[in-house]
């Protein structure tokens, strides 16, 4: 299953909670818009380095805001 | 890869391998001592490899070449209009992988091209050129689309 092997994430609800746009949210921690898109309909992974932008600017932890238990190991 | 992260890295890639290319395909046609190299006439005839060989001989390989030209001139011209400097890592990881398309079609294609040149070397000069133009034009639409994109 190609979801499953995408890490889940909370970005969508945490950004929509902020009332930012994909594309706000990228200039925060400095990504495209598309690739924040990506990420919440998970086809993509973020680098670790992003996840912990992400983490820093929802002030969360990454485990957080990424379900590593719910999501398969690639 | 994180060296694709510089916008002028695509550039100067793209750039120097459409040169390559646009001045092989338009430096051969019309060059008789190159159209010898053509064997059709001692072929199976199929209709496809024979029409390609027409293709060639009768130089429209410039054409081609013209092509590439203005599909990379077109690239380049988004790119520095864009001026994006540095692509983010989901950026790179889509170019990564088009440029890993385009590997892997070569690593695939070197082995069937030997064969074809040790078992029988009919239509190897059309079949090189028909690979050379289906892989370099996937590459220029793939990265024209990534820079319209992106």
């Amino acid at each position: 299953m190609k979801g499953d092997l995408i890490l889940k994430n909370i970005i969508k609800q945490l950004r929509e909670q902020c009332g930012l746009t994909q594309a706000q949210l990228g200039a925060k921690v400095k990504v495209s818009r598309q690739a924040i898109n990506a990420i919440e309909t998970s086809k993509f992974d973020p680098s670790i380095w992003l996840a912990y932008d992400l983490a820093k600017f929802f002030n969360m932890t990454i485990e957080e805001i990424f379900d590593f238990e719910e999501s398969g190991r690639k | 890869m994180k060296v694709l992260k510089h916008s002028m890295i695509n550039a100067v890639f793209v750039g120097l391998m459409s040169f390559i290319y646009s001045f092989l395909f338009i430096f051969t046609s019309n060059h008789i001592e190159f159209f010898r190299l053509n064997s059709k006439c001692k072929t199976i005839q199929s209709a496809f490899w024979n029409g390609w060989s027409d293709f060639i001989i009768r130089g429209n390989m410039k054409f081609i070449g013209y092509v590439i030209i203005s599909l990379t001139l077109i690239i380049l011209l988004i790119i520095f209009l864009k001026r994006r400097k540095e692509y983010d890592e989901y950026q790179i990881s889509i170019l990564t992988r088009s440029l890993i398309v385009a590997g892997v079609l070569s690593i695939i294609m070197i082995p069937i091209i030997i064969i074809q040149l040790l078992s029988d070397p009919n239509y190897t000069i059309e079949t090189i050129f028909f690979f050379a133009v289906v892989q370099w034009f996937g590459v220029l639409i793939t990265d024209l689309i990534f820079v319209i994109k992106y």
